[in-house]
């Protein structure tokens, strides 16, 4: 298999098509794999730090960060197994029946970081900074699906 | 009905819970947050795993002898989580299909390999020798049996059974080292049928027979089986491992076949020579890829020079 790097998010595909490189989708790219976790990380940890540190002083919030780092893995575990069950009364009603477990897991997560993102956004300093970083590249990445989709319409 | 220890043992950390929670997580967790999953599971395996951690910083003393302890430390993280991403990517591989990318050193002999009508593919706990079985049992269209180490849970060896089973499409068949000597019998068969047989060589279990090597000017013992079936079959013996390169990538590595002789001699004067080239394969991997090295339990420990 050839060594040129492709993506799986819309964004960096599209981008690569603009340079004349493959818009193929794949989930073998290291640096987007981790980029986007990492990101997504970021948003849900502000937004716990945000509702459960915000009022505390500096020395408190230095001694719960790891404790909260803890708490939002819990919380992680919890929203898979929460996501799960509703993937699959979604199923049930007949949506999301072509999405595998994971693509379906991805949109339910993208939704939920979004909202956290819209309330991050709303607040000032580091946290709006965080909000609207997560809101633009969410809306950039749909926009590049929306362009590619119409992009192989066009092309068919 | 199970009883409160049967139950509890689930929970072991060789238990089966683990590898359903695996699989139940790879098809749930998207691929971009599985790096993060997987390096915060390591770091709850690198406690709860306690025994299997002292081990590998036990074998590690004699890897790199000039190493402090805390660089050990780190190292046994590092293997833990190497551990972590090959069972993750081999259970990827067999729930969501995902592609892996590879490249091979010494194609070939694996070519040669891949054609050879009866052969032992010796191999050792290192990289993903699962995934390797698959995919080589799909490059070349042949049927591999593989003889591993027995799993201490019966459940937990069922379900990797069915798991290897499943990622080779059927054609990986595995059998266990401590199924006694008619499985002897049958690999000798499978070899004379013109199948291939993969050996872990580099682990032994009470009961099974083994012979004297060396690694690391250290007295190792690796089981003498793989040298025995292949003199008694007139087969060649591949050393062949399967590296982590990267994310999704990995690297088949194949030496140059070893040989056993059929001589006048005693049998163990025969296999000495080809044990000798075993060790010093193994050795070269292991000094290059140590921290691919899934040796959970004391090789060099018991031993002395």
């Amino acid at each position: 298999m050839s060594d040129t790097p492709v993506f799986y998010f819309s964004l960096p595909r599209l981008l690569a098509k603009c340079c004349g490189r493959s818009a193929q989708r794949t989930q073998n790219n290291w640096l987007e794999a981790n980029a986007a976790g990492i990101f997504l990380h970021v948003v849900f940890y502000a937004f716990a730090f945000r509702i459960l540190l915000g009022g505390h002083t500096i020395l408190q919030q230095l001694l719960l960060l790891l404790p909260l780092a803890f708490l939002v893995w819990i919380f992680w575990l919890l929203l898979f197994y929460f996501d799960s069950l509703v993937i699959r009364g979604l199923r049930a009603i007949g949506f999301m029946r072509h999405l595998s477990d994971g693509r379906a897991q991805s949109i339910l997560i993208a939704l939920v970081a979004s909202a956290c993102a819209v309330a991050l956004a709303l607040d000032r300093d580091g946290y709006k900074v965080i909000g609207e970083a997560w809101l633009t590249l969410v809306t950039l990445n749909l926009l590049s699906a929306a362009i590619l989709s119409l992009n192989v319409s066009a092309t068919e | 009905m199970e009883t409160p220890r049967a139950f509890l043992r689930r929970f072991a950390v060789k238990g089966v819970l683990w590898r359903h929670y695996l699989d139940w997580a790879v098809a749930n967790v998207p691929f971009f947050l599985q790096p993060s999953m997987i390096f915060v599971w390591t770091i709850f395996f690198f406690f709860f795993a306690a025994p299997q951690r002292r081990s590998i910083m036990r074998n590690l003393r004699f890897v790199s002898p000039k190493s402090s302890t805390l660089l050990n430390f780190l190292r046994a993280f590092q293997t833990l989580q190497n551990f972590a991403w090959t069972i993750a990517d081999a259970a990827n591989y067999k729930v969501n299909q995902t592609s892996f990318r590879y490249e091979i050193e010494g194609a070939e002999i694996l070519n040669q390999l891949g054609h050879a009508r009866g052969a032992i593919v010796l191999t050792a706990h290192m990289g993903n020798y699962d995934l390797g079985a698959a995919l080589f049992a799909q490059k070349f269209n042949r049927e591999i049996s593989m003889v591993r180490a027995p799993e201490p849970d019966v459940q937990s060896a069922q379900h990797l059974t069915e798991s290897v089973q499943r990622t080779g499409d059927g054609a990986v068949k595995i059998a266990y080292s401590s199924d006694g000597a008619l499985l002897s019998f049958d690999l000798l068969h499978a070899l004379r049928e013109g199948e291939i047989v993969s050996i872990q060589g580099d682990r032994i279990i009470p009961g099974v027979a083994t012979v004297e090597g060396q690694m690391f000017s250290r007295m190792v013992r690796v089981p003498v089986g793989p040298f025995t079936l292949a003199q008694v079959a007139q087969v060649a013996v591949y050393p062949l491992f399967i590296v982590r390169a990267g994310y999704r990538r990995y690297k088949i590595i194949v030496r140059e076949p070893i040989h056993v002789l059929r001589g006048a001699r005693a049998r163990e004067e025969d296999i000495t020579p080809a044990v000798k080239k075993w060790c010093g394969v193994l050795q070269k991997m292991i000094a290059q890829y140590g921290e691919q090295w899934f040796a959970f339990g004391d090789i060099f420990a018991a031993n002395e020079t």
